[in-house]
């Protein structure tokens, strides 16, 4: 205890330790005189034995100052204070270096912070990693399917691998009165009691669904979210029990649920409804109700994805066989098969794309950090040069190499942290900048938690010791004593530090290579994107969608309704054409399997390969411009009814192609789920680059049911898409009121949607190789300067003995660009094997595509070139007279 | 670097002397010195530039407590007593002291 208090006091009452030490030693001093004089010497002869008896005040003083064991701390606090005088003389210098290492660290713990959200911070939900989607879908591809309440008991009810079974909808729902017409669509998703505790987090405001909520008769109820309660509400505190027109059905909201209040597996919601089950009636059961649904679960711990499957597989199969399968097989149409359920995980399912596409960039980051260092460490090894004096003079003084060298470390730690805190601000701005891009839904969680500053920490500290080593070495070095010996300006520059810098310039511009070609493959990818054939003529092309009810109407009545909508719209002023589909185009569903043919065997890999499908009337293909390059169009589906039972199918050009490469597939006969199907055309393909399916090769189109459930009305016009779905919402409402519509989709912008993740991730990585080149540049213009300002003499000389102006703007340009091709040299090859990680994002160009990468170097050539042209310059215009007196 | 004048007081020993020095009263640093000289007579000096170092260690450890207080001429000095834990720690030295001389005696007196 007194060793600390002890220690404490020296660190911080210094003066008045020091003062007490000096009265101590005086009042030993004085009384050692007093007793030589009381033994009889004279005063002054007295006060000079004492003295030597003494042996050395400041030796004494200082012994004792050693003994106070504060003198790393001092040290380093003379150091800091003497860094801090030495960057205010010079604070552009100080400002250069900030500014480079804030731009380096901020960006890369921006991304770490993306990096940490996405990988190694758990999924936001309890027991995140146990989560688990039951999929249930087609055997004939229909996209998913709809859950029947009683598959959800069974699983409820015999699952021991899952548990939890939770079941989510999803759907698109009308807020607000008709009748005042302030109405708006928003997405909804219908919970049962019990889903908050189930993903951990509570409502903020309010109570949670309960299960009395979900009873048949019950007062209906809804959730909102935070931004709904703060945009519609102002966030009022007594929004409490306001009621809520949510398809016309007055609800009461019971809670408000914070931001990241979000379902794994299901899109986004503005509201959460209380999810009744169905009646288990099977006449009374509305598919259309159930919407979107999913069924999510945990796995029980030390259970995994697989044996989960063989167990919910099993269950599934029991199940099939009961009363209410078959009865809600029935309801789906004889020609609909169901394939038993698979189990995904959340953690493996959850952004796989950003996933890959953030690594990605944080290695892109990292070498802009890289570059930023090199940089940092050139500008401090100039600054160390220009202070070999002050280093030798201190170095005479008595301070140790390692004192000098620990001096120039702690600037260059001083340095790093000022970057680093400057660096948060950067991060703060970039993770701003990048949640407003077309990246913000992914990564909308992402914030600069304990972790993340903690890496920027990290960084400040790694990045130290990465460009101070270099100015620490060679301050620590004996030949700085010389610097005092020749007792000039003049010592020039040693060949090692010349060529340290030179070496980090060379980096800089390899590294620089290296991010411009990543950045220039992208380019040329969004190129091709943009000039790729979609197969379909997007121009003007918007489909409107609408849903119905499965009970309210018969299928003529349906069947009706929609010939009558289809003709309203046709007559409108400027629509070229009006068909029907399934799916809006150019979308296409995507079933998985299920392949089989009669004149050949089905292979596994066949058998198992994605297929793209959508049921469209005949009018389709000519309507959005596919091309029927052999057989006929298929005829169109007289019966009435809502599912598809036609046997003409046709596929498209690849499907014909791979699976008869030898003949015509116009006449075989193929089964697709249950049903056999005879090809009666081959269409062109449909083909959107960058659209992350897997239907860029099979595609298949079946007639659309007489009376279909679900149809988009495809219309190629000049009517804006705002006006276009409001005409049609208008007479779909006139011709058929039960109907329930679903967003109007512009077939142009779901084409660009397919480019999003590449031109998001152009943005970024453009940014970076953009300041990457910029410190490059920065960094060889440095170096070139200050070999000019060294060999100013050289150049003085050579002018005096005749060389043209010409002559050392060769010169100095020759040095620079010597480095520039090394570097790029280095930076294509290392180019060649990095733009590897982009092969996934990448159209039409192959990694290492040489036309990129001779662009990159004649593009980097020439920002050597001005670079360096402007020291080279300057030295030609040198004064020979002048040069050779400046030293 | 020379430590003392006269006999350089043995590396290690000076901890022991200065609290042995300070166990019958209080002391300022020129009476250790002093009373270190008189105990020894005149045969060890301790020089300032070992001495005061000597006392912050001995402070840090606890062994010692230093107070300012009214010197004899009436100026003011920084007067050292034992602590609780220096009367102990001299104590045991002492024991270790004359235990390890007593050794070091009988291997010269076999070389003799």
């Amino acid at each position: 205890m007194d060793a600390l208090r002890l220690w404490v006091r020296a660190l911080f009452a210094r003066r008045q330790v020091e003062d007490e030490m000096r009265r101590e030693m005086r009042h030993h001093l004085d009384m050692e005189i007093a007793d030589h004089v009381r033994r009889g010497m004279p005063e002054d002869e007295a006060r000079r034995t004492a003295l030597l008896a003494f042996g050395g005040v400041v030796r004494a003083e200082e012994s004792v100052r050693d003994e106070r064991r504060t003198r790393v701390i001092e040290n380093l606090i003379g150091d800091v204070r003497y860094a801090l005088r030495g960057f205010a003389r010079k604070p552009g210098y100080a400002l250069v270096v900030v500014g480079l290492l804030a731009l380096g660290i901020g960006g890369n713990t921006a991304l770490f912070s993306l990096l940490y959200h996405e990988l190694i911070s758990p999924l936001p939900f309890a027991d995140g990693n146990r989560m688990v989607e039951l999929q249930a879908t087609g055997a004939q591809g229909t996209i998913m399917l709809p859950l029947d309440e009683s598959l959800a008991d069974a699983w409820r009810q015999n699952a021991r691998a899952v548990e939890q079974v939770t079941i989510i909808g999803w759907s698109e729902v009308t807020l607000g009165d008709s009748a005042t017409g302030l109405t708006r669509r928003a997405a909804a998703n219908a919970l049962p009691s019990g889903a908050s505790h189930f993903i951990g987090i509570a409502p903020e405001l309010g109570r949670d669904i309960e299960p009395e909520d979900t009873l048949p008769g019950a007062q209906p109820v809804a959730l909102i979210t935070d931004a709904m309660w703060r945009r519609d509400y102002g966030a009022a505190r007594d929004v409490l029990g306001r009621p809520l027109i949510v398809d016309g059905v007055r609800h009461a909201i019971i809670g408000v649920v914070p931001v990241d209040y979000r379902m794994p597996f299901v899109d986004d919601a503005e509201l959460f409804l209380a999810r009744r089950p169905l009646p288990a009636s099977p006449a009374a059961t509305d598919l259309a109700l159930r919407g979107d649904v999913e069924a999510l679960a945990k796995l029980r711990p030390k259970v995994g994805v697989a044996q989960a499957n063989r167990e919910m597989s099993a269950i599934f199969a029991r199940w099939s066989e009961s009363p209410a399968a078959v009865a809600f097989a029935s309801q789906l149409g004889g020609g609909v098969g169901l394939d038993a359920p698979r189990v995904l995980r959340a953690i493996d399912e959850v952004r796989p794309v950003v996933r890959e596409m953030v690594l990605v960039l944080f290695g892109a980051v990292s070498l802009v950090l890289l570059i930023a260092c090199a940089n940092v460490a050139n500008l401090l090894l100039v600054r160390a040069w220009s202070r070999q004096r002050e280093l030798a003079v201190r170095a005479a003084m008595g301070a140790s190499r390692f004192r000098l060298a620990s001096q120039m470390l702690t600037e260059s730690l001083l340095l790093a942290v000022i970057g680093a805190g400057a660096g948060v601000g950067v991060a703060a701005f970039t993770l701003r900048a990048m949640t407003h891009s077309a990246l913000g839904q992914q990564v909308a969680g992402a914030r600069l938690e304990p972790a993340v500053l903690g890496w920027c920490g990290l960084l400040a500290v790694a990045t130290a010791m990465l460009f101070g080593s270099a100015p620490a070495r060679f301050a620590a070095e004996g030949r700085v004593i010389d610097a005092l010996k020749a007792g000039a300006r003049s010592a020039s520059a040693g060949a090692g530090a010349r060529r340290f810098r030179a070496t980090m310039v060379g980096l800089e511009i390899a590294l620089s290579v290296t991010l411009l070609s990543g950045a220039g493959l992208l380019v040329r990818t969004l190129v091709a994107m943009q000039r790729a054939d979609v197969g379909m003529d997007t121009r003007g092309l918007v489909s409107v969608q609408l849903n119905f009810p499965h009970t309210r109407l018969s299928d003529t009545a349906r069947a009706a309704a929609v010939r009558n909508i289809q003709s309203r719209l046709a007559a409108l002023p400027s629509v070229q054409s009006v068909s029907l589909s399934t799916l809006p185009a150019p979308k296409l569903g995507i079933g998985v399997g299920g392949l089989a043919f009669e004149d050949r065997p089905v292979n596994p890999s066949d058998s198992l390969a994605a297929v793209g499908f959508n049921d469209v009337e005949p009018a389709y293909f000519k309507g959005v411009g596919l091309r029927v390059l052999a057989g006929r169009v298929f005829a169109a589906d007289p019966r009435m009814t809502g599912i598809v039972k036609s046997d003409e199918i046709m596929v498209n050009e690849r499907f014909a192609r791979r699976f008869w490469p030898n003949s015509s597939a116009v006449g075989k006969r193929i089964r697709y789920g249950k049903t056999w199907s005879t090809i009666v055309g081959v269409v062109s393909d449909v083909e959107i680059p960058g659209a992350k399916d897997r239907v860029k090769d099979l595609q298949l189109y079946m007639p659309i049911a007489g009376a279909p459930y679900q149809v988009a009305f495809v219309v190629r016009s000049s009517i804006p898409v705002s006006r276009l779905d409001a005409y049609f919402h208008a007479i779909a409402h006139e011709v058929s009121p039960p109907a329930r519509f679903r967003e109007a989709v512009v077939a142009d912008e779901a084409v660009a949607k397919g480019h999003a993740v590449q031109r998001s991730m152009l943005i970024l990585l453009g940014v970076f190789a953009g300041v990457a080149l910029l410190l490059a540049a920065i960094g060889l213009h440095a170096v070139i300067s200050f070999s000019v300002s060294q060999r100013t003499r050289e150049i003085g000389m050579r002018l005096a003995l005749g060389a043209e102006s010409g002559d050392v703007i060769r010169l100095v340009l020759g040095q620079g660009l010597g480095i520039t091709i090394v570097g790029v040299a280095c930076g294509a090859m290392a180019a060649v094997a990095a733009t590897r990680v982009l092969r996934s994002y990448l159209y039409g160009v192959q990694p290492g595509d040489p036309l990129t990468l001779a662009a990159v170097a004649v593009g980097l050539l020439l920002i050597a070139v001005i670079a360096t042209l402007i020291p080279a310059l300057r030295a030609a215009r040198l004064d020979p007279v002048e040069a050779l007196r400046a030293e | 670097m020379r430590r003392s004048t006269a006999t350089d007081v043995l590396h290690g020993t000076l901890d022991l002397l200065v609290l042995k020095a300070l166990s019958l009263a209080p002391l300022h640093g020129w009476g250790i010195s002093q009373r270190i000289q008189q105990l020894s007579r005149d045969a060890l000096t301790v020089g300032q530039g070992s001495l005061y170092p000597s006392l912050y260690r001995l402070e840090r450890k606890g062994l010692i407590k230093g107070e300012w207080g009214s010197s004899e001429n009436n100026r003011e000095a920084k007067y050292y007593q034992l602590t609780a834990a220096g009367k102990r720690a001299l104590a045991a030295e002492m024991a270790d002291w004359s235990h390890y001389s007593s050794a070091v005696n009988l291997v010269l007196a076999a070389d003799n």
